[in-house]
């Protein structure tokens, strides 16, 4: 019955008390909400706990819920919240990184940890995930964005609170960097 | 926007990222946040402050006080404006007021009553004028009735005549006349004459060849005094 309806109209059929409603919306996310934390920290254990805490907020954030705008932009926000507030407890470097002044490029990758030991798998997912921790955080987020939620640029901007350009700064960034570092995959 | 966001995309990136697996979060972890997710919509709501608790019990109280209030207020102050004009004067007037002598209707009911057919398209007038219509409705009523004879002014009636409803008021006045004579006698007040000298009068009037009032006189002395034994001359 809830598979016709729209992410933002299930939220609202929770926010009124659905429960079911929800179990429609969190199958339709958990996977790739769940990657995408995994792939920016690089820590299946860390990932459990951010991708817990972000559910949670959802749960609790229901009553005042509005469909101001797509679900998963909302979603993904609330993702990047939780993440610069792991980053400034854990790694201040990493939160600075998303400070909008400072030129992307220039800076090394975050040390979130190291995804090549912490992901299990084939040899492409090995060699992924070293790509992706290579790549500085808001370009990591950016590309995971748009790859695992399949948001726009306009969503992206709208989830990480950035100008719409400069997540397009981010996304070739990137996009470049992965294509060079796994050119022998492509 | 769209078009942007697909330049951006690298396909075989995207393809890539696609055999890199899928990796899920546990059960464990579904079904706490699942669990979750059922606890908070089933969870009692956080109890409202107290005067949100007291909002309906004195909003019924405040009610029951405005609806006592009015209807003290119009038991004591009863709403003249909307009692219809042929009740209200019969309320307001003192039963001696009904009963007082009807000259004064006689003269004012015509006049105050001649533009009767004109009552609907003059309210105001017709509200001025109302007063003076039940006072001629109180004509027909005996304690009404005989006022206008003991004045003196027989008259009234037919001046009365002026409008229908006069008329009518008319009629019922002279239907009614048998019986307010009857009445009028039994309510009359004892005479001041002496039952001796009144029987004397009528002897003199009988002697005089006055036979047509000495008979009247005698009715009205029978009338007056029905216990008196006539002399024999009398019966």
């Amino acid at each position: 019955m809830h598979d016709d309806l729209s992410d933002e109209r299930l939220m609202l059929a929770y926010r009124d008390g659905d429960t079911a409603a929800f179990e429609a919306l969190y199958a339709r996310y958990r996977t790739r909400l769940y990657r995408h934390l995994a792939h920016q920290c690089g820590d299946a254990r860390l990932a459990e706990e951010l991708y817990q805490d972000v559910w949670l907020k959802v749960i609790h954030g229901r009553t005042g819920y509005e469909p101001l705008a797509r679900f998963s932009t909302w979603l993904y926000r609330i993702a990047h919240h939780r993440l610069i507030d792991h980053y400034r407890k854990n790694a201040r470097q990493a939160a600075g990184l998303f400070d909008h002044d400072i030129d992307l490029d220039e800076l090394p990758a975050t040390g979130c940890a190291d995804p090549a030991r912490q992901v299990e798998g084939s040899e492409i997912a090995r060699r992924l995930a070293t790509a992706l921790g290579e790549l500085p955080a808001p370009q990591r987020e950016a590309f995971l964005m748009a790859e695992e939620g399949g948001l726009s640029l306009d969503e992206i901007a709208a989830a990480t609170v950035t100008g719409r350009e400069t997540v397009k700064s981010r996304l070739r960034y990137a996009v470049g960097k992965l294509r060079h570092a796994l050119q022998d995959l492509l | 926007m769209n078009d942007a966001h697909d330049n951006l995309r690298d396909p075989g990136l995207s393809r890539l990222y696609a055999q890199a697996g899928k990796n899920e979060p546990p059960p464990a972890l579904d079904a706490a946040i699942l669990a979750a997710a059922r606890a908070a919509t089933t969870a009692p709501r956080p109890p409202r402050p107290w005067w949100r608790r007291l909002q309906a019990p004195l909003a019924l109280a405040g009610s029951i006080i405005i609806a006592v209030a009015l209807t003290l207020s119009m038991d004591r102050n009863p709403p003249t404006e909307f009692t219809s004009p042929a009740s209200a004067p019969l309320q307001e007037r003192p039963s001696a007021e009904r009963t007082a002598p009807a000259s004064a209707d006689a003269g004012s009911a015509p006049a105050a009553l001649a533009p009767a057919g004109k009552e609907a398209s003059r309210p105001a007038e017709a509200k001025r004028e109302a007063p003076a219509r039940p006072r001629e409705n109180l004509a027909p009523t005996p304690s009404a009735a005989v006022a206008p004879a003991e004045s003196g002014v027989a008259k009234a009636p037919a001046a009365d005549m002026a409008s229908e409803s006069l008329a009518g008021s008319a009629r019922q006045k002279s239907a009614a006349a048998p019986a307010l004579q009857a009445s009028r006698e039994a309510a009359a007040p004892p005479p001041a004459k002496a039952p001796e000298a009144w029987l004397e009068e009528i002897r003199s009037l009988r002697r005089q060849g006055k036979l047509a009032e000495a008979e009247s006189s005698l009715r009205e002395f029978r009338a007056a005094y029905p216990d008196f034994t006539l002399p024999e001359e009398f019966r």
